[in-house]
């Protein structure tokens, strides 16, 4: 059972047993813990069980409630932790210890060998860093020489083709155009080309073999056509 | 475009149960392959559910549900709305009984319809594209090296050593809503479609499974392959694999059919 | 960067539409919303009210002064007398806003005057005439006009007749004291109406004398028809002024048309007549444009040459009557611009002004000289219309472009302090610097735009909200049919409950649930689910159904324990008792390791009994019938054990495919609860219970019948304190109905170690649990654990227990020895019989 001792200037008041699902603290009277003082709003904060969580929120008090030094709007609350609120100290007593937690990641598995889920809050904290939506490039092609459909492609798909196969995102014309003459892949870090069908492909001038990154501006020479590759903003 | 598939799950050298679940229906177009995780049968519970889901949904009216994304077809939305259901029955399944609690799985689908296939995941089960002799992954795990490698903070051969590999950003029915990735793509005769959970691209490299693919004779005898590679590498997790073989029909299929008949 | 959805762009047109419309509307100066501007003008002018500084004084010919002085009109020498009176206070100026039009008809005078122009003129023809009509007057006058005595007579008639007509002839009078002081002010009247056409035609040198010609094009409001003073008082004012007073479309009085034009000729309004005299200028000296000047003076006016008045309080105001009878201190008026005017009631017109109702003409001329002479006017800036329009086009933007894209609890905030802003801007421009800007166009596009855009987006939102609803229901069907495809009936149904139950696919779902509910014998599930669609009405069989359901579920509260065959037999029982065999079965008392534990009754005896059932639902099928051989063999041979530490078995039966056991019915609890730390028993309690068990199963070893199950939750202690043992040899029934061969199935932590390892146990064996329940009824810990039930059966089968005294130190040695021989590993080294161990006990305590 978790509990918290109410302490003013280091002297213990009470201590009170958080067997309610909330237990709320506050100047007023209808608080589960009362502190009299004028540093304490009249419904200050409130503590909540959420499964075998033990969670503190503050209810939007004016001088704030305090965790371990630090203003907390909403947080979890592990043995040893101390609350100040006004210049009262509760001390959390709880079965749960802080460094329990954090080393876990709240991991749920059997081993490191296993698929694990992190519940999302501790997703945020890890990723905490990172904005969600890293910008994607977008690219495409110029058609500098010959025959295509269109003068300009933009390339959306995570695997683009060139070559005179249905489906193909570049499409060449012409009787003796190759079915497949490269691919172009969009990826996070970039657009890469690989040639396929073994069809020779320069880029830049260079004959490639291989997956090759595209650079803005690259010139990209492919079954008779010249393409300029662009990276958009 | 048609599709013609084949699947294949094991559970491993080391797990004593089989938590992934896999469906396939070639006429609809759709291939699902699912990792289930959580404690006794609870994966497989949840892996399952998701996949009868996405299937009963598929059979069913296909109602898209909710406010569709104008970025992506219909059938694309209606994959990721079939997750969204999913999802919502696996989370109030884990609700709602301390035995299935924290259960969720992976889910990994595609839906090809004409052209474009439509490829939705969530987790780290993932689809591959094999064309012209080369294979491309189609999907970015949610797990946490994956996150970290996007943004640079380790390269992928770290992530690949990671012991964090197993951790996953995102999941289905751990969250009571979530949007899976989406994503499209053109496909053109003679793609292939591979499918699959950790337990099968934890074991072997993306590499092996294209070589394994293309000498191949058929689908059954490259998941067979696919399978004993896993295991002979470790086997540490459940392997599933689909592969999906995209075809046009040839104007003179019919002919051709027409002269097997006679060659019996 | 926020989305920009269809509805946002819809907006913006809404928005941008209103504004165009509010444009449309005050550049059209449209009725309606001009009376709105009205309103605004009137709520600013009343702001602007001051005590009025001005040299003017009213007189006015008020209730008071009429019910003293006559009826009016007053003899027009009255008010002669009052020009003069006032003229000798040395007033500067005075308007006497009164019209004369007409000469004063008065009999007397005529009367007067005919008989003066018969004296002089004809005397003879006109004397019988006079004389008839006058006798002694015209006697005496042609008397006074003789030399003669009679002439002389006649002369004195005519010299009084003079007087008399002097005296009579009030226009005269009136016309002298206007002439007299060159201070007075005299009215015109204007029909207004469409010009005449004629230039100046037949207008008297002193109505010249009192008009300009216009400068340019002229807008001032024209009038058909003129009514002017006589001519006798014109030539002798100092100046003419009309008194028209324009009211705009609401009957209020906001402004003055300072000219009037009537003949081509632009004649002054009275007040600035007045005024001009007052400051001594003359008419001829105005010049007319924006604004009208003269000297230093600026007025400015805007259309038909109108000055819009600022109306002020306190102008000074003194009853004629006052006047009359010198009440009023003369020093009042000296030097001033006094006005003389009607006031009571039914004689003026009373004006309708921003500040007031009921206000006398004379006092909105006073507050227009107030205003030229102090300079304090309300204008129409030329900045007001590029201020006016500048804010539409503001507001408009912020309703097309802002309120989308906010909160509306923000959008109100903002939207209201905006209005505040303008609201006041406009307020105090009017009150303290006489700027007159429209409020109400902006502020109206701000209020309709607000409202017009947010009640839009909450009726969306409400769409929004229905189609959510629509697809929920939609999501709920898929779940719930996934869900009862999974056999997860009772989510399956929670979700079906969610949809609207009217909808005809729904209760076609939720019948085919409650088919499943019945599959799974899950009866009262399936009534809930018909009861659910029949709140939506009558619905295939559902009422048929609910009603074999329901006496199924009271006959057969068994039916919910899951026996496998279909119901069908009970459904067709109508006996509103369940029973079961020849028990009534009264309630359910608890679920035990077997089956479902009821209270039932012996009505042949009204005998409460214990009824513990046989559950089926997890036996195989193809074993039930071998496991309800076995669970009667059991059952009878315990039956026939007859101990008074023994549970009594009285009947054992199967009805409707349910095994049951009938047995005495207990009222106590069983010992679980001692086993804690905290509720530990003394020692000789312990002594007693453990014999008493120990005797028990001495009889029944000796009857060959074995526990197999002894544990706390098997041992029974009455309230009256007697100890009974449960359950003997249902834990074979149920060890051997799972099909796993060789599987013991006992309670592991009480079990024995060849009870592990699948080999026959005898009554040793229960002695060893006894052994146990012993240990753990002194110390409260078991003797053996483990963390898995592999580590535990280890435990049991190799490890000696933690010496009994470690844990409980105040333990007599005979009793740990006891304890310690219990649970010997070795089946030998035990007690062979309950009995020597009772006997055992028994001497521990001596």
């Amino acid at each position: 059972m978790a509990k918290v001792l109410l302490k003013y200037k280091e002297a213990a008041v009470k201590e009170i047993a958080l067997d309610k699902e909330s237990t709320t603290i506050g100047r007023k009277p209808d608080n589960d813990i009362v502190i009299d003082n004028q540093a304490v709003s009249g419904h200050h904060a409130s503590i909540t069980m959420e499964g075998d969580r033990l969670v503190l929120e503050d209810l939007g008090s004016l001088n704030g409630t305090f965790v371990n030094g630090q203003k907390i709007s909403k947080t979890e609350l592990f043995n040893g932790d101390v609350i100040l609120i006004g210049v009262h100290t509760l001390n959390v007593t709880s079965e749960k210890n802080r460094s329990q937690e954090t080393k876990g990641f709240a991991v749920r598995g059997r081993s490191m060998d296993e698929t694990m889920v992190i519940a999302p809050d501790d997703q945020k904290k890890i990723i905490a860093a990172a904005d969600k939506n890293l910008p994607e490039p977008l690219g495409g092609f110029v058609v500098l020489e010959g025959s295509t459909q269109q003068k300009e492609y933009e390339l959306k798909e995570r695997v683009s083709a060139i070559g005179k196969e249905d489906g193909s995102a570049i499409k060449l014309k012409g009787l003796f155009a190759p079915k497949l003459a490269a691919m172009v892949n969009r990826r996070k870090e970039g657009y890469f080309i690989t040639p396929a069908g073994g069809k020779e492909l320069k880029v830049n001038g260079k004959i490639i073999d291989r997956r090759c990154d595209l650079k803005d501006g690259d010139l990209v020479e492919v079954a008779g056509l010249k393409l300029q590759f662009y990276l958009k903003e | 475009m048609n599709l013609t598939a084949c699947g294949k799950t094991d559970q491993g050298l080391v797990r004593a149960n089989n938590e992934d679940n896999f469906y396939l229906d070639e006429k609809m177009g759709l291939l699902v392959v699912a990792d289930g995780m959580g404690g006794h049968a609870s994966g497989e519970k949840a892996s399952g559910l998701a996949v009868s889901l996405i299937r009963d949904y598929f059979q069913g009216p296909q109602k898209i549900i909710g406010s569709p994304d104008p970025s992506f077809s219909e059938a694309t939305n209606r994959l990721g709305c079939a997750i969204r259901l999913a999802n919502q029955a696996v989370y109030e399944v884990a609700q709602s009984s301390p035995q299935f609690k924290g259960m969720g799985t992976t889910i990994v689908a595609v839906l090809l319809t004409g052209r474009k296939l439509s490829i939705a995941h969530i987790g780290d089960s993932r689809a591959y594209l094999i064309r012209a002799g080369s294979i491309d992954q189609l999907t970015d795990d949610h797990s946490m090296v994956q996150e970290q490698v996007k943004r640079n903070l380790i390269t992928q051969e770290e992530a690949d050593r990671s012991e964090m590999k197993n951790i996953l950003t995102k999941a289905l029915g751990i969250q009571p809503e979530i949007e899976a990735d989406l994503d499209e793509l053109t496909v053109m005769d003679g793609d292939i479609l591979l499918l699959c959970t950790d337990g099968f691209s934890n074991m072997v490299t993306d590499d092996d499974a294209l070589d394994m693919i293309s000498s191949a004779q058929n689908g059954s005898a490259a998941c067979e392959s696919m399978i004993d590679a896993a295991n002979r590498n470790g086997g540490k997790d459940n392997i599933t694999v689909v592969i999906g073989y995209v075809w046009k029909e040839k104007w003179y299929s019919a002919l051709m059919k027409f002269m097997e008949f006679f060659r019996r | 960067m926020k989305k920009i959805t269809k509805s946002m762009i819809s907006d913006f047109i809404l928005g941008v539409v209103l504004m165009l419309l509010t444009l449309f509307f005050f550049l059209l100066s449209w009725g309606p919303l001009e009376t709105l501007e009205n309103g605004l003008y009137d709520l600013r002018a009343s702001l602007r009210v001051t005590s009025s500084k001005a040299p003017v004084a009213v007189i006015a010919v008020d209730e008071q002064s009429i019910a003293n002085l006559g009826r009016w009109p007053w003899p027009r020498a009255h008010i002669a007398s009052m020009v003069e009176l006032l003229q000798s206070y040395q007033v500067k100026v005075i308007g006497l806003d009164i019209i004369y039009s007409e000469k004063d008809v008065n009999q007397g005078l005529v009367e007067v005057r005919n008989l003066i122009r018969s004296i002089e003129g004809e005397p003879e023809p006109a004397e019988p005439q006079a004389a008839e009509a006058n006798p002694p007057a015209s006697r005496k006058a042609a008397a006074q006009s003789r030399p003669d005595p009679k002439k002389q007579a006649l002369s004195d008639v005519l010299t009084a007749l003079k007087e008399s007509e002097k005296r009579l002839d009030n226009d005269t009078i009136l016309a002298n004291a206007i002439s007299a002081g060159k201070n007075v002010v005299l009215p015109l009247f204007f029909v207004p109406g469409p010009p005449t056409g004629r230039t100046a035609s037949n207008l008297s040198p002193d109505l010249l004398r009192n008009s300009i010609s216009p400068a340019g094009v002229d807008d001032s409001i024209t009038a058909r028809a003129m009514v002017p003073p006589i001519p006798e008082f014109a030539s002798g004012a100092l100046g003419l002024g009309h008194i028209n007073i324009f009211s705009d479309a609401d009957g209020t009085v906001r402004s003055e048309p300072l000219f009037i034009n009537f003949e081509e000729k632009l004649f002054p309004s009275f007040a600035l007549q007045l005024t001009l005299k007052y400051l001594n200028y003359d008419l001829k000296q105005i010049r007319l444009g924006k604004n009208i000047t003269f000297g230093r003076k600026k007025i400015p006016v805007y259309e038909n040459n109108r000055m819009l008045i600022s109306f002020n309080e306190r102008i000074p105001y003194y009853s004629y009557f006052d006047v009359v009878n010198k009440k009023i201190a003369p020093d009042v008026f000296k030097d001033k611009i006094v006005i003389i005017a009607l006031s009571a009631a039914g004689l003026g017109t009373m004006q309708v002004t921003p500040v007031a109702v009921n206000v006398p003409s004379g006092t909105v001329i006073a507050n227009v000289i107030d205003n030229i002479i102090n300079g304090d006017h309300i204008t129409r800036p030329d900045w007001a219309l590029t201020l006016e329009l500048i804010v539409i086009l503001l507001f408009g933007l912020y309703v097309a472009l802002v309120i989308p894209h906010i909160k509306a609890g923000i959008s109100a905030a903002v939207s209201l302090v905006l209005l505040l802003v303008w609201m006041t801007a406009t307020i105090y421009l009017f009150a303290a610097y006489g700027y007159w800007v429209k409020a109400m166009y902006p502020a109206l596009l701000l209020l309709v735009g607000y409202i017009v855009i947010v009640s839009k987006r909450y009726l969306l939102t409400e769409k929004d909200k229905d189609r959510m609803e629509a697809d929920s229901v939609e999501t709920n069907k898929m779940l719930g049919l996934s869900f009862q495809g999974q056999g997860l009936l009772d989510m399956a149904f929670d979700k079906f409950r969610k949809c609207p139950v009217e909808d005809e696919s729904v209760k076609d779902l939720l019948y085919n649930l409650g088919l499943d509910f019945e599959r799974k014998r899950m009866f009262n599930k399936a009534v809930a689910v018909y009861q659910h669609i029949a709140q939506a009405g009558d619905f295939k069989d559902i009422n048929d159904r609910i009603k074999k359901l329901t006496t199924a579920g009271e006959t057969m509260i068994f039916g919910l324990s899951g026996a496998k065959k279909e119901a069908t037999v009970i459904m067709e029982n109508t006996e509103v008792k369940p029973t079961l065999g020849r028990y009534e079965v009264v309630k359910e008392l608890g679920r035990g390791a077997m089956g479902t534990v009821f209270l039932g009754k012996d009505p042949r005896i009204n005998r409460e009994v214990a009824i513990k059932t046989l559950r089926y639902e997890e036996i195989d099928a193809e074993q039930i019938d071998e496991v309800k051989k076995r669970f009667f063999r059991e059952a009878e041979a315990a039956g026939k054990l007859s101990h008074p530490n023994i549970v009594t078995i009285y009947d054992v039966g199967e009805d409707y495919d349910i095994a049951y056991m009938a047995m005495e019915l207990l009222d106590g609890s069983d010992l679980a609860k001692y086993t804690k730390k905290e509720n530990l028993l003394p020692v000789p309690e312990i002594v007693r219970i453990v014999s008493a068990v120990a005797s028990a199963l001495d009889y029944a070893h000796a009857n060959g019948i074995v526990h197999r199950d002894i544990k706390p939750a098997n041992i029974m202690i009455l309230n009256n304190g007697e100890v009974k043992v449960a359950d003997f040899g249902i834990a074979r029934v149920m060890a051997t109905s799972k099909t796993q061969t060789g599987v013991v199935l006992g309670t592991p932590s009480y079990m024995s170690p060849e009870q592990i390892a699948g080999k026959k146990v005898d009554g040793r064996s229960d002695l060893f649990s006894l052994g146990v329940v012993l240990y753990e009824l002194i110390s409260g810990e078991k003797p053996f654990n483990g963390d898995s039930i592999a580590t535990l059966m280890y435990n049991i089968t190799t490890t000696a227990p933690q010496a009994i005294q470690e844990l409980s130190p105040d333990l007599p040695d005979a009793m740990a020895r006891i304890v310690e021989k219990l649970l010997a590993k070795d089946v030998e080294a035990r007690y062979q019989t309950g009995k020597a161990l009772a006997d055992d006990l028994l001497a521990c305590l001596k």
